[in-house]
């Protein structure tokens, strides 16, 4: 009498080889996949409209957009710029937008000291990013760090965030003269979790 | 049994990389610079008169009406203050004073065959720009393109007053036109 087991294995082999003999077989593979929460920028952003403003370089993670003149030749006073961008983006998930300035707004890189008189020494600008049916503004006050107001996009989004940068009168007082020097700030755009 | 188990080493090789490709941050952001200058630059009106003693300004031109005392024909004190109201410079500049011939030297070219007359008439500037004061201008001790300077220290704006004058004399003057040209200046350092 054969052990059990070399018997099953025998079994195994007889049946296998029918299989084979036959010309045809029969596997199920699993398939599993699983998503993750994801947003991302896909692409540099382009410039849609411009006034006294350039997109001086464009990259997803990083662009500059360059003032073209920033005062007044005549008056040393603000000259208005606008600037509208548009990059694409997607996010899978419920998520929120925000706009965050680093500095609250362009901010010398030199020290400026006057003697007398008011002179502009921190230029505000308005930022607006508009995200499919949502859009959220940051009128820069000063403050660094400064944040707009987050909406939630109740879904997934894919497609075009449209931002507008513009520098006027609304948050500077124009009839000041600018104190000379270069100006910088950084504006993040920032999409997903609430931060 | 060994050979299964590579087989399904090899699979969660693949899964791992696919499920790595697929895995994304819940969040992302994208940076704009925003750079721009501010070019440095200076603005001076015109002057108003204020003050004045035996002068008179018009035209960016200062006329001593009255240059001489009759009597003695030596130098009468005369004097005019100028108002340049809102001077700025968004920078720090220099202010300066400057005497094109050193003092106003005559133009007629009257022979002094004795050398006892005084063929340049000798003034002094005062001048302060918000409490910022520069050294006097004395062209007494001046020759043709000599100035004064100093630097603001920072941004200004405020009114620059110019006073301008000629002090009593001793010796007589000869006769003639004098004149000079005074710069006034503020900007890059002289």
């Amino acid at each position: 009498m054969l052990p059990r087991s070399v018997f099953f294995a025998i079994c195994q082999t007889i049946l296998a080889s029918v299989t084979y003999a036959a010309g045809s077989g029969e596997t199920h593979i699993g398939i599993k996949a699983r998503t993750y929460p994801g947003c991302s920028f896909s692409s540099a952003s382009t410039a849609l409209a411009s006034q006294n403003m350039t997109l001086a370089s464009s990259g997803i993670a990083s662009s500059t957009v360059a003032i073209t003149e920033m005062v007044d030749d005549a008056t040393a006073t603000l000259k208005a710029a606008s600037i509208q961008l548009s990059l694409r983006a997607s996010c899978n998930i419920p998520h929120r937008i925000t706009l965050i300035s680093a500095q609250g707004g362009l901010e010398s890189d030199s020290e400026n000291t006057s003697l007398n008189g008011a002179f502009l020494g921190k230029v505000g600008y308005q930022a607006t990013a508009q995200w499919g049916s949502q859009g959220t503004t940051l009128i820069t006050n000063g403050t660094p760090g400064q944040r707009s107001d987050a909406p939630a996009i109740v879904g997934p989004r894919a497609g075009d965030v449209n931002i507008e940068i513009k520098i006027d009168g609304t948050n500077n007082d124009t009839t000041l003269p600018v104190l000379a020097g270069s100006y910088s700030d950084t504006l993040t755009v920032h999409i997903g979790a609430p931060l | 049994m060994q050979k299964s188990y590579k087989t399904a080493g090899a699979v969660f090789a693949v899964a791992a990389m696919i499920s790595g490709n697929l895995q994304a941050a819940d969040s992302a952001s994208t940076d704009i610079k925003l750079k721009g200058h501010a070019k440095p630059g200076c603005l001076m009106p015109g002057p108003t008169v204020g003050s004045a003693n035996n002068a008179a300004f018009a035209n960016n031109t200062l006329t001593f009406e009255n240059l001489l005392d009759e009597a003695s024909s030596t130098v009468k004190a005369s004097s005019v203050a100028l108002t340049f109201p809102g001077v700025m410079c968004n920078y720090n500049a220099t202010v300066s004073l400057s005497t094109t011939n050193g003092g106003m030297t005559s133009t007629s070219g009257t022979t002094d065959i004795s050398g006892n007359f005084l063929q340049r008439v000798d003034y002094v500037v005062r001048a302060s720009w918000g409490g910022l004061n520069l050294p006097e201008l004395k062209t007494v001790s001046m020759s043709a393109g000599g100035h004064v300077s100093r630097e603001a220290g920072g941004a200004n704006r405020a009114d620059l007053v110019v006073n301008i004058l000629t002090e009593d004399g001793s010796t007589p003057v000869i006769e003639g036109q004098f004149e000079d040209t005074l710069v006034v200046k503020i900007g890059a350092a002289y």
